[in-house]
Order: C-alpha cells, then sequence, then structure tokens
C-alpha cells in the first residue's frame, strides 16, 4: 500500500539527438508501443477499464444504487454475472461504476499533479538562481509528506470526501514530478535553440511553451501512468478505512471493507473489488515500467 | 470517549462498542436460553479458562466510569438483576426498603462477604463507594462519574445524605424521589461497593489495575492496555462453590472478521455478534448462538425544530415509504414494529397503535400535501460501529434505497457512536442539535424510565420536543410504580399521534459461544461452566 | 565531511519546519472555526475548548503560528479526544509493538527483495526475471488489507499453522523492559515465550512486508541494470573476475545505493502500511490507534500521528544521507541539500 512516490528515471537522451529523431513525443511513444510487451500489455488493461468505467450503463441493465431487498447476498449467476451484496445491488454494476470513480480520481489527481509540477518545474529549471531555489525547497516540503499521509491530514481536517481526495494526491505527487521535469528543463536550456530562440528575442513565456517544454515532457509520461497505479490503490485504502467515496458511491475499497464480514458467506463480495484493484494497479504499473524502460536510453542500449 | 459512558446512557442509548458483551448480556435478561435450550449435560464441571473476543480496549475498570462484561464479574451492588426482564434480585444486601415518601431507602447488608484482598466487606465500605461519587469535597472524587449525574442530576443532585447507621447498615436519602431508583441499586456503575484500601492506594488511577477491589465471582489479576484483561477464580467468594470457571480472559480483537476467525477455529469461546457475523457462524457446529428476545428498537427520530421534518406529515410520509417486513427480512433475529409500542415486555407497552403499512403513494401525496410535490432533500446520521441492533451502515442504505422511491431523497451522514453519543446525553452547555434526522438504537435492561427518555428527551438524537418532555417529566415525580407506567402510556398515545419517530425494527442480541460453554445466562459468568 | 553533514542536518531541519508549515496552514484552511471542525461535531464545550487554546485560536495568526511551533518543539501534540491521553504519550505507549513489526518486515525486505532483483537484473528477460517482474507488481498492486484477512484465514484458520493474531498467545504476558516483546522474553529468558511471539510476528510482518518488498525488488533490479551497464563493471569482467564476483562485488554494492536512499520512504510505506493490517491482526501499535481515532473521528490524534511519522522520515532520510556520504564520498556533492 502506497508504497509511496514512483521513482522517475530521468530520460537522459540529448535533445539533440531527440529532435533529430523528429517529432520528440510521438515518436518515441509509436515506438515503445511497437516493441515493448509491458506496454502493450498494460495500455490494454488500462483502456479496457477506461472503457468500462465509460460504458458502464450500456454494460449493465442495472442502476449502481438501485436496491433490490428480496434478492441480498446471491451468488454470481446468469442475470448477476459477480452476485448482488447485502442489499441486492448488482455486484456486477457497482464495480463498473466503481472503476469510473477510480479513474475520474486517478486522472483528476495525475492532471492535478502534473500542471502543478510542469508549471513549478518549468518555471524553476528555466528560471534558475533564487527563483529555482525557493520553489524547489517549497516542493521539498511536500515531498516530505507521504501521499497517503497528506491526504489523511487533509480529510482530518475537512472532512471525507473524492474532492478532497484527489486535490490532497495531486498536490502530493506534485513535487516528484516538478523536481523530474525541472532537471530535464535544465539540460534542455543550455540548447542552441533555446539560445538562438532568445537571441531573437522572444519572450520567455514563449521560449518556455514553444522549446523548453516539447523536448522535456516525455518522463512525466512515465510518472503519470505510476501515479495512476499509486492514486487507485492510495485511494482504495482511504476508502476502506470509510474516508474515501461516502455511500452509497460505489468504490472499490469500501466495497471491500463492507465484505471483510462475509467472508464465509458470500467470498464474490470479497473477490471482485480486491480483482479490480490489482488489475487496475498492475496495468498501470505494466503501462509505466514498460514506458520507463523504453524511454530510458541506458537501458535500451543493454538490450 | 468510552470512560465517560455509562452502564444507565449505555442501555438507553447503546452508545459504546466496548460495552457490547455486557449489552449482550444485558439485552438476554429474559434470556430464553434457560427454559429453552437443551439443559447443560450432566453436572457442572469445575476449571477451564473461557475467553471473549471484544472489539476495543478497556481503558479502566472502575465500574463508574465504564461497565462492561469483566466489571460485572468483579463488583457487586446491594441489587442484581435476575434472568427475567426488569427483576432483581438482592445481592450484597439482604434488604431495601423504601420509605412511602420514597425518600429514605435503608439497605441491610449481608455479613460474611470478603474483598479480593480478603478484608471483609461491611457498610462503611458500601458508603464510601458511594460517597465518593456524589460529593465533591470527597477526596476519593475523580472521576467524571457521568451515570451518578444522570441519575441524580448533580453531585449530589437529588440525594441529601449516604450514610452508616450500623456495621451492616445503610441509609440514602433523598431531597426528592428519584423514579426507578431500585434499578439504580443494582447497577454496578451505581452502587458498587469498592474496597476502601484499594481506593486509597491511588485515588485517581486505582482503576488501570484494581487488584483487589471488589467483592464479585471473579478477581482482577492482571490488565495489559490495548490486549487483554485477566480474571481469576475469586476462592473467597461468598456464594459456595462458585464459580466454576477458573480464569476468564477478555481479549482485545478489534477486526471483525478476526473475530469470527477466532472463533470458528476455537481460540476464543465467546463473542458478540452481530448482522454478518451471525450468517457467517449458523451452521457451524461448534459454535451455539444463543438468541434473546428483542431488546433493542431500531427508530428514527427528527429535529423537531428542522423546516423539513418538524412537520408531522412528512414523518408520516417517510413512515409510509418504508417497507419494514422487507427491512427486517435483512437482519438476523430482527422483527418489525406492526405497532407504535415501546418494547414488548414492558409494563407499559402499548400494542393498541397500529402504525403505517407501507403506502409509497400514500407516502407522496403526504409530501405533496406538506407541501412538497417534487420530494424533499433530508439528511440522515447515523453511528457505525455499534455492534447491537440491526447493521447501522446497512439499515440506513437500504432506507436511503426505499425512501428514494417516494421521492425522499435521503443523503447519509455517518458518524461515530461516541460523537452521536455525546449530542444525546450532553454537554449540558450544548444549545443546539446538529442532525436533522437520526437513526438511532435504545436497548432497556427493563427499565422503562430510560427508553421513555430515549423518545422524549435527552437522548432523542436529532433533539427534544418540549411538549413531550414536559410529560415525562410528570413521570419521574410519580411516587407508585402504576401511577409512572400510566403516564408512560399517555405519552406513546401522544407521541403516536404526533408521529415523533419512526419505529423500524426491533432486534435482538445475540451471543455466540463454543458449544462447549455450558450455562451462559445473562450478566454474571459465576455459573458457566466448560464441558 | 563535518560540513556536509552539518548542511545536511540544517537542510532537514529546513523541511522539517516546512512539514509543520504545510500542516498549519491546512488546518488553517478550515473556513469558521478549525477547534469545530477537529473536534467531533458534539464534542463538549470543555473539549472543543481544549483544541481551540491548544491551537491558540483567537491569537493573530502569527501568534497561532508562533504557540503551533512552540508546542511541536515541547513535543506537545495536543490530547486524544478518546483516551483523554496526550497524543504523545498514548503513541510512544504503542510505539514498541509497531516498531518491532517494521523491523521484522524490513528484514524480511532485506532478505527476500535484494537477492531477487539482484537475480531478476542479472537474468534479464529470462523466466525468472518475468516471474519476480509480475511478483513485484501483484505485491505493489494487492491491497494489503484485503491480503492480511485472506493470509489469516488461510495460514490461522485452515492450515492452522500460524496464530490469529496479537502478539502473543491469549493472556500470556511478559513483562515490559523494552516494549519489544521478543526482546523483552528474551530477557526475561523466556525462550518459548521469544518463539511464540516469533510466531505471532511472522504474518503480519510478512503482509507489512509484501508491498515494500515489491518496491524494493523494483527499485533493486532497476539500479542493479544500470550498474551493470556501466564502464567499471564491463572492465572487472574484461578483466576476466567471475560474473558472480563481478555481480556481488561490484554490481550489487552500487546497486545497494537507491535502496539505502529509499530506506526512509521505506519506513514511512511500512508506517502507513500498519494502519491497515494492525486492526486485522490485533497487534497493539500505533496502526491500531491511528485506525481506531479515523473510526471515531479523533482528529487531534491523526494529526498528530501524521506530524510525528513525517517528521520521523525526514529524520531518517537526514540520517541516511549522511551515513551514505560518509560511505562514499562521491555522493556528496550531488546530494546536497537535497532530501532523498
Amino acid at each position: 500500500m502506497s508504497v509511496g512516490e514512483p521513482v522517475p528515471v530521468g530520460d537522459g537522451l540529448a535533445p539533440t539527438e531527440r529532435l533529430r529523431r523528429g517529432g520528440p513525443l510521438v515518436t518515441e511513444l509509436r515506438y515503445v508501443l511497437r516493441h515493448s510487451r509491458s506496454v502493450q500489455i498494460g495500455l490494454a488493461i488500462v483502456v479496457l477499464l477506461l472503457l468500462a468505467g465509460l460504458l458502464a450503463p450500456l454494460l449493465t441493465s442495472y442502476a449502481p444504487d438501485k436496491i433490490d431487498l428480496s434478492n441480498t447476498l446471491k451468488p454470481p449467476s446468469h442475470s448477476h454475472l459477480l452476485g448482488t451484496d447485502e442489499l441486492g445491488r448488482d455486484e456486477f454494476t457497482r464495480i463498473l461504476y466503481a472503476a469510473r470513480v477510480s479513474m475520474v480520481v486517478g486522472l483528476a489527481a495525475v492532471a492535478i499533479s502534473n500542471i502543478l509540477g510542469v508549471v513549478f518545474g518549468l518555471v524553476a529549471g528555466y528560471a534558475g538562481g533564487f527563483v529555482d531555489n525557493v520553489i524547489m525547497r517549497a516542493m521539498d516540503g511536500i515531498l516530505a509528506f507521504p501521499a497517503l499521509l497528506l491526504a489523511l491530514l487533509v480529510i482530518s481536517v475537512l472532512g471525507p470526501g473524492l474532492f478532497k481526495i484527489l486535490v490532497a494526491f495531486g498536490i502530493a505527487f506534485a513535487p516528484a514530478n516538478a523536481r523530474l521535469l525541472r532537471s530535464m528543463v535544465v539540460s534542455v536550456r543550455q540548447n542552441e535553440y533555446v539560445l538562438a530562440a532568445q537571441a531573437l528575442g522572444a519572450s520567455h513565456t514563449r521560449i518556455m511553451v514553444r522549446y523548453v517544454l516539447p523536448n522535456a515532457v516525455s518522463p512525466l509520461i512515465v510518472s503519470a501512468s505510476l501515479g495512476m497505479g499509486f492514486v487507485i490503490i492510495g485511494l482504495a485504502g482511504l476508502g476502506f478505512l470509510g474516508l474515501g467515496a461516502q455511500p452509497p458511491t460505489a468504490e472499490w475499497g469500501a466495497m471491500l471493507s463492507g465484505s471483510q464480514a462475509r467472508f464465509f458467506t458470500a467470498p464474490w463480495l470479497l473477490i471482485s473489488p480486491g480483482g479490480m484493484i490489482l488489475t487496475a494497479v498492475v496495468g498501470y504499473l505494466l503501462l509505466g515500467d514498460g514506458l520507463r524502460d523504453a524511454l530510458d536510453p541506458r537501458l535500451r542500449q543493454s538490450k | 470517549m468510552t470512560s465517560q459512558l455509562t452502564r444507565r446512557q449505555f442501555v438507553v442509548g447503546a452508545g459504546s462498542a466496548s460495552l457490547l458483551v455486557a449489552a449482550g448480556c444485558s439485552s438476554s435478561e429474559t434470556s430464553s436460553k434457560k427454559p429453552r435450550s437443551t439443559s447443560p449435560t450432566g453436572a457442572p464441571k469445575r476449571g477451564g479458562t473461557l475467553i471473549i473476543a471484544q472489539p476495543s480496549d478497556i481503558p479502566e475498570l472502575d465500574p463508574a466510569n465504564q461497565s462492561d462484561f469483566g466489571q460485572l464479574q468483579m463488583y457487586q451492588a446491594p441489587m442484581r438483576r435476575k434472568a427475567a426482564f426488569g427483576q432483581h434480585e438482592m445481592d450484597l444486601a439482604t434488604d431495601v426498603k423504601v420509605s412511602p415518601d420514597g425518600l429514605e431507602y435503608t439497605l441491610s447488608f449481608r455479613p460474611g462477604i470478603t474483598f479480593h484482598d480478603g478484608s471483609a466487606f461491611d457498610a462503611k465500605a458500601w458508603v464510601g463507594s458511594m460517597q465518593r461519587q456524589a460529593f465533591k469535597d470527597n477526596p476519593y472524587h475523580q472521576g467524571p462519574f457521568g451515570h451518578y449525574v444522570s441519575l441524580t442530576g448533580g453531585f449530589p443532585g437529588k440525594v441529601k445524605s449516604i450514610e452508616t447507621i450500623g456495621p451492616m447498615t445503610a441509609r440514602v436519602t433523598m431531597n426528592e424521589p428519584i423514579a426507578d431508583l431500585e434499578y439504580a441499586f443494582a447497577d454496578i456503575e451505581f452502587a458498587a461497593a469498592i474496597n476502601p484500601a484499594v481506593l486509597k492506594r491511588d485515588p485517581r488511577h486505582w482503576g488501570q489495575q484494581p487488584t483487589g477491589a471488589g467483592t464479585g465471582p471473579f478477581k482482577f489479576t492482571e490488565r495489559v492496555p490495548n490486549d487483554h484483561v485477566t480474571l481469576e477464580r475469586y476462592d473467597g467468594y461468598w456464594r459456595n462453590g462458585l464459580p466454576y470457571l477458573d480464569r476468564v480472559i477478555l481479549t482485545v480483537m478489534p477486526d471483525s472478521g478476526a473475530r469470527v476467525l477466532a472463533l470458528k477455529s476455537g481460540s476464543i469461546q465467546m463473542m458478540n455478534v452481530v448482522g454478518p457475523e451471525i450468517d457467517q457462524l449458523k451452521g457451524d457446529e461448534n459454535v451455539t448462538l444463543h438468541s434473546f428476545p428483542p431488546y433493542f428498537a431500531n427508530y428514527l427520530s427528527f429535529n423537531n425544530a428542522d423546516p423539513i421534518v418538524g412537520k408531522p406529515q412528512v414523518r408520516e410520509a417517510i413512515s409510509r415509504a418504508i417497507n419494514r417486513p422487507s427491512l427486517a427480512g435483512q437482519f438476523p433475529f430482527a422483527k418489525e414494529y406492526k405497532v407504535f409500542g415501546s418494547l414488548p415486555g414492558l409494563p407499559s407497552y402499548r400494542s393498541d397503535l397500529p402504525w403505517y403499512p407501507y403506502d409509497p403513494s400514500a407516502a407522496k401525496k403526504l409530501l405533496d400535501a406538506a407541501g412538497y410535490p417534487g420530494g424533499i432533500d433530508v439528511t440522515l446520521t447515523f453511528a457505525t460501529g455499534i455492534p447491537l441492533g440491526a447493521d447501522p451502515q446497512l439499515m440506513t442504505q437500504a432506507l436511503q434505497g426505499q425512501l428514494a422511491e417516494s421521492n425522499i431523497r435521503v443523503k447519509l451522514n455517518q458518524i461515530d457512536p461516541a460523537t452521536l453519543y455525546q449530542s444525546s446525553f450532553g454537554p449540558p452547555g450544548r444549545k443546539q442539535y446538529p442532525y436533522q434526522m437520526v437513526y438511532s438504537l435504545f436497548g432497556s435492561d427493563g427499565d422503562e424510565f430510560g427508553v421513555l427518555q430515549s423518545w422524549t428527551s435527552a437522548s432523542n438524537y436529532a433533539g427534544y420536543h418540549p411538549k413531550y418532555l414536559t410529560e415525562f417529566e410528570k413521570a419521574a415525580n410519580q411516587p407508585s410504580a402504576q401511577a409512572r407506567v400510566k403516564v408512560y402510556k399517555d405519552l406513546q398515545q401522544i407521541l403516536y399521534d404526533d408521529v415523533a419517530f419512526v419505529p423500524l425494527v426491533y432486534t435482538s442480541v445475540v451471543q455466540a459461544t463454543r458449544s462447549n460453554v455450558q450455562n451462559l445466562v445473562p450478566y454474571y459468568l459465576e455459573t458457566t461452566w466448560l464441558s | 565531511m563535518i560540513r556536509f553533514g552539518v548542511g545536511r542536518f540544517f537542510s532537514g531541519l529546513v523541511t522539517a519546519w516546512g512539514v509543520v508549515t504545510v500542516t498549519f496552514f491546512i488546518v488553517r484552511l478550515v473556513p469558521g472555526d478549525p477547534a469545530s471542525a477537529m473536534a467531533p461535531p458534539t464534542a463538549t464545550p470543555a473539549q472543543v475548548d481544549q483544541i481551540r487554546n491548544y491551537l491558540g485560536l483567537g491569537d493573530p495568526l502569527w501568534v497561532q503560528y508562533g504557540t503551533f511551533l512552540n508546542h511541536l518543539v515541547h513535543l506537545d501534540l495536543g490530547t486524544s479526544i478518546r483516551t483523554n491521553q496526550p497524543v504523545l504519550s498514548d503513541l510512544v505507549d504503542r510505539f514498541p509493538a509497531t516498531i518491532e513489526l517494521a523491523v521484522a518486515a524490513m528484514l524480511l525486505e532485506i532478505l527476500i527483495a535484494i537477492p531477487i532483483g539482484t537475480i531478476a537484473a542479472v537474468k534479464r528477460n529470462r523466466p525468472f526475471d518475468h516471474v519476480a517482474r509480475l511478483g513485484s507488481l501483484i505485491g505493489v498492486g494487492i491491497p494489503v488489507f484485503w491480503m492480511a484477512l485472506m493470509a489469516l484465514w488461510l495460514f490461522a484458520y485452515k492450515l492452522k499453522v500460524l496464530p490469529l493474531g496479537g502478539q502473543l498467545d491469549i493472556g500470556t504476558t511478559v513483562d515490559r523492559h523494552t516494549g519489544l516483546v521478543v526482546v523483552d522474553a528474551l530477557i526475561d529468558g523466556r525462550l518459548d515465550v521469544a518463539g511464540s511471539a516469533l510466531q505471532h510476528l511472522l504474518l503480519p510482518a510478512v503482509i507489512l512486508a509484501i508491498p515494500s518488498m515489491a518496491f524494493w525488488t523494483r527499485l533493486m533490479r532497476g539500479s542493479m541494470l544500470e550498474v551493470l551497464g556501466t564502464d567499471h563493471v564491463r572492465t572487472a569482467r574484461a578483466k576476466g573476475l567471475t560474473s558472480r564476483r563481478v555481480v556481488v562485488r561490484h554490481g550489487v554494492r552500487n546497486a545497494l545505493n537507491p535502496v539505502i536512499t529509499s530506506l526512509g520512504l521505506d519506513l514511512v510505506a511500512l508506517l502507513s502500511g500498519v494502519i491497515f493490517i494492525e486492526n486485522v491482526f490485533a497487534w497493539p501499535g500505533v496502526g491500531n490507534y491511528i485506525f481506531s481515532s479515523i473510526q471515531t473521528r479523533d482528529y487531534p490524534v491523526v494529526q498528530g500521528s501524521v506530524i510525528l511519522i513525517t517528521l520521523l522520515y525526514v529524520t531518517v532520510n537526514t540520517i541516511v544521507d549522511v551515513i551514505q556520504a560518509v560511505l562514499d564520498p562521491r555522493i556528496r556533492p550531488g546530494l546536497q541539500g537535497q532530501p532523498a
């Protein structure tokens, strides 16, 4: 659980080399997708989960909160693929809708952490000096908070809720991204084309957005994918503690905590949410790992 | 929190997880165990250790602050409860006389009783135990003594004096009568005898390690915080030949799943069980479920000052939108409320007030009439972690689903029992009730005063109504039991007419033991043995 | 060297200050009265006042901030609403049990994760590697609270090879010297009790260790791969040293660096992990305390615990950095002023 922040490995690719190879990001990703088994499997899982969440209303004829007290705790059957829970709700339906919750919270948290990371990392790396120092020390302060504990702290003050959790995770994961991007920016900044753009009098904002960012952003894709994995398991943990999604919202962790006590009588209620958490996390980690391996030249060489 | 809860409050409010074992037994007052179940095979056997699991730590063992199953084995009061609902028998005392005006209680104590350190029990010891609660200037007045306050209304409250009038006789004098005080003399949290030498040893923290403090069948030997409390057979116990068990261990097991595993595997012998746990233990041949008659009522209470649920029409609509038979089917041993009565078996129980049947279309019409054609949005507060009654999370979600069909959109607000509990019994300075609508639970030892109190006043979690309270207070001032019953019955009529709250189901408390645990009776383990 | 140590100490101090400052502002973010928000909504006025006094509300913000720092310097983390004890003393009481669990978990990690990660790297893309990678992915992804009950069911209930929770058999006690049950039993010379304590320790420690183990395996494998690709390992190989020697002498030693760097992170992972599993194993530690405080919304405890764990994390990171710098002077400049 919450092993903490993903440990990103810099891409280390010389920007000139990257440029030579054409479009900085798209080309690389296309290459990776073709060659890495991990990425293929991970991507397949992730896409399936996203589809499951998005298409939930089409995949099931039940509503996630529809209570049917005459049909409680039914084992898996034709009409209820994964059985029903203690309130007669269709477990399969709830699993699907819970996938939505995980995806939305995960994507939002990762988006927040990336946006914050990009802004601070870019400015710190590009500006250097005092600004750099101030921003990075502040980031260190936040980085010292493990994500789960930061979320606990926020919830202990503001009360439970998904929105608070995603903001907390977003903030907790931001410094790692900022640091990652900063190190990329620092190396890209020295490049001739950046210096040339400066000489031509382009504005700092334009240089940062137009020339520096596109060449520095690829490691963030790796960390975003790993981050999704960590957010999903963190969310499940908080849900288990009763601090995440509040009833009747379906959420994997919360569903698990409710069914621990039905261990002997309704094991299907334990297996499906647990399995979904596992699958989702493994999917994102595979994707992230694969991307990292493929994008990291040091590892690529030794193949 | 738990250290401030008291037994009477608990029984009314069913508030605390750590009290569950005691409660389990308290509600099994009219245990059908003895008459109904197969009588114990053969003669009682001596020896053995009974291990009881409970979900949270026992923070201390001063019965005035916390009364748990363990304390009930260690301490004794002048009287004690009998297995039959609402009845008592003498324990430390041989006789309790009440003066006709209800102001003077004279207690005669049994000679030959000793504390666990061997010192003799006498009237002075009991009076000392009482005085430390009652009087602020008593050097041993160290603790909240919430139970005492809830009974007497303060320090010393309605009590005027507590004194010895002979070596084995004591007298308690009141300024004004206290309803149902007989029950209190059977409460160890109010009237237990504590060894004066132990009080002297450490007036403030003696409850942490109360060696030698009680007179009961089991003596305290060890307490490891967050882990376990061990009690051992007291050889000098005054009821000859008892207890049968050598040792009772109360061990802390917070996780429900782990407790079930422990009972099924035999590493514990006894635990209190609720909903899902009961299902899991049902077909296990090594486990016996002891189900006792219903003494926990599950109901919805309302804040009468609320603009929406303050309207009786809305409350009736809510009542009609609930399918009680279907609810009752969800909880093991639960029965639906068909009438608006307190608890079956209580003298004041009204069986002649039929309650609104399930009728969603009528519910919608009522909402229309109340000015809410589009339905209403309400917040239902409930506490989790109360291991009694129906599983609150399940119950409230089921209610949420049922009410939604009648356009009553419920938002659930989950809080902990202590928080909910505080909203009923205190704090004295609190001005407003924070909840709109509460899923509540009360239980009874046979103490009607408490039951009605929970509906009318302090312990209506969502807020009290001055009218009900006035009626209720009338009862408190009745000198005779019959007169009180009359007031209680009238009060139920008023509450019924007003749809003051919505009764749902009543549940029984279920105790699960290994099958070798014999002769389990409510409250006391002194006659229990292992085969 | 001393300069580095002192510098690192101060930068750790700055980070710690950052942590408590962030905490301070999170608490002050609450609209309205933070004391009421922190207390259960209907705590007694006295209890709310206690929190209000503790937070110093009513004073100007900078005074509040000063009060806050002052409390921390005096190790005052507030008072638990549930137990009515100072949070710190409650935590201190329960810490040994958790330390015992965490240390056992860490030992398991070292004994298992490092060899597996190393072998996986050496046998890259061979079956062993694939199994190890998949295993480590599952280890990270599997919810511990879920696994805990499953493991209890399998090993304690079905197979009956391990006890059902607790630190010792029910009713057994050892005298408290260090608070570490295994150690206390050994001090008293009660070997059987120590053995039983170890048995009780095994299952929770394994469950606690699994996510971290998986994480370390991944880390070790990655780090090892990098090291094996570097020049001095290639040179060593070229010199004709046997492959095992190269791996152990040159590879593992260098590859361990990032693993040691993440010790602090791992400690936090373990301390967050105990929140989820101590409850199931009836383990009387900090995790159990935090868990039940969460359940009862005893937020002063949650906050105090979070601050304490985070400060612990910063401290461990600082110490690890300094030790690493002592052992390997090369890494000093790179790490200057940067906590892991």
